[in-house]
């Protein structure tokens, strides 16, 4: 019964050779999930699928925001390279039963991985269909249990100026590491995807190896990619766009057609890759069409204000 | 036999970017590049052209580049205006709607219009027959609006960058030398009258 797109059987012919050999050893990671969902493409149970079609692995790779590696859109294609992602540990802190640094292959271990192909709306108002592959992060909040007073969960991206040359720019102003924040409620939510690869293969390292969160009714910028550090606190975090512009960049930065940024509308977006005459133009939906899931988190809250 | 090459030279940018779009070497989201690269370009030619003046005045040796100057301007402009339309078709699907919402909403946008709109009179009265009939004077005086012009391209760079830029600073600077030159040279020489 399960329908294989074009871009699925094309993508062997996309993905090269030393891509093909993380694949073989994430396979090996996420093997305990895999054995039992054999009709699924890549061996993942598959939940939450957009049927629209997924941007190219090649447009997905190429086309990033990861301002540790500078600011242009190919910068991180280019030199996130030099992040050395094994080995990897994860610190738990703050309010939190069990906190500690944990080995990501500790992690791997604590959800059941799965496919999800999501639409990925970036403020800056384009937008890609990305299949990613991970667990949700509830299952990572029941293994490390937040205590009671915890209202929120606070996310590091690694920040080494070694590793990462855009942290070694002049010009940049940004007060590393990154941080971004979510409320312990928006934590627990189903689709909130704490995910270790894409296309069916570990995470390029562009796209934020090799774990990064995915919140698909939140603008892109809130799916912080690298990440170091989860701590649980009772303070709302002011994260790292918050600092940059706060007129600009709110706390929920929920996708919402209705609260245009102030230098551009949020009414459309742009769905990547376009082509001569330029992409797309679709109507931008409310929670980034994620409302059934997602809207109840909201109830009584101004979206205007709390943009 | 200057002229053509200096034509030639100023249309090679926009051969440069048209080709890497046509090949889609522009990436995912093509339309980025080309409206920045076509912005960039008019700045660019902005400058030169405002360039010119000092380089003449301070260089009696350059005073031919005079005979180029209402080239590199019109070149400015063109590429000022295939940055607008690409903004248009590229970003807003040529859209009439959304075209006059962020005309009406967006501050930025509305500086960078009023900057093409100063360019396109400047191009508009740049033929000789057109200043013969204006009188210098007033085609001086309507000329002015160059620096206006200038200015509000810079108000507009800045106002749409998500976050800082290097290159900003460049052009910034050397719009500030060649503003400030001239309002050395005027101070100077209205003291020297004196």
């Amino acid at each position: 019964m399960i329908k294989r797109h074009a871009w699925q059987t094309s993508e062997s012919q996309v993905t090269p050779e030393d891509v093909y050999k993380q694949r073989r050893s994430f396979l090996k990671l996420g093997g305990a999930a895999a054995a039992g969902s054999i009709l699924a493409p890549y061996g993942y149970a598959q939940s939450w699928r957009t049927d629209e079609d997924p941007a190219p692995f090649e447009a997905a790779t190429t086309y990033n925001n990861f301002y540790e590696f500078g600011m242009d859109k190919t910068d991180p294609a280019k030199y996130a390279h030099e992040m050395s992602v094994d080995p990897w540990s994860v610190k738990i802190e703050g309010m939190v039963e069990k906190p500690g640094s944990y080995n990501l292959e500790d992690i791997l271990k604590w959800g059941d991985q799965e496919e999800r192909i999501y639409r990925l709306r970036c403020v800056e108002a384009w937008s890609m269909v990305i299949p990613w592959v991970g667990y949700p992060l509830a299952s990572l909040l029941k293994q490390v249990k937040p205590l009671s007073k915890a209202k929120y969960v606070v996310f590091k991206t690694l920040a080494d100026r070694k590793q990462m040359r855009g942290m070694r720019s002049r010009f940049s102003l940004i007060d590393w590491p990154y941080i971004e924040g979510l409320t312990i409620e928006e934590a627990a939510n189903p689709l909130t995807l704490l995910t270790f690869g894409m296309y069916g293969q570990t995470l390029p390292n562009q796209n934020g190896a090799p774990v990064r969160l995915v919140i698909p009714w939140k603008y892109g910028f809130k799916s912080i990619k690298s990440i170091v550090s989860i701590e649980f606190t009772n303070r709302q975090p002011r994260t790292t766009w918050q600092q940059l512009q706060p007129k600009e960049y709110g706390f929920y930065a929920n996708v919402n057609p209705e609260v245009s940024h102030p230098r551009w509308s949020q009414a459309r977006e742009r769905r990547l890759p376009g082509g001569i005459f330029g992409a797309e133009r679709i109507d931008t939906q409310m929670f980034n069409g994620y409302g059934e899931q997602v809207a109840h988190l909201y109830k009584g809250l101004d979206l205007t204000k709390n943009y | 036999m200057i002229r053509l090459l200096v034509h030639l030279g100023s249309a090679a940018p926009l051969v440069f970017i048209l080709v890497q779009l046509l090949t889609r070497m522009l990436g995912p989201d093509p339309g980025e590049p080309l409206v920045r690269f076509l912005g960039e370009a008019a700045v660019v030619f902005l400058l030169m052209s405002l360039a010119v003046t000092p380089l003449v005045k301070t260089r009696p040796s350059f005073k031919r580049l005079m005979l180029y100057r209402r080239a590199v301007g019109l070149w400015a402009f063109a590429y000022a205006l295939l940055h607008a339309l690409g903004f248009w078709g590229l970003y807003l699907g040529w859209y009439w709607g959304d075209l006059v919402s962020e005309l009406v909403e967006r501050p930025y946008i509305v500086v960078g219009f009023i900057a093409l709109l100063i360019l396109l009179v400047l191009a508009l009265t740049s033929p000789k027959v057109v200043m013969r009939k204006l009188g210098g004077r007033r085609w001086r005086f309507a000329h002015r609006f160059v620096y206006v012009a200038v200015l509000l391209a810079m108000v507009h760079y800045f106002w749409q960058l998500r976050s800082f830029a290097g290159e900003w600073l460049v052009y910034v600077a050397i719009t500030a030398l060649l503003l400030g030159w001239r309002v050395m040279y005027h101070w100077r020489s209205s003291k020297g009258r004196v």
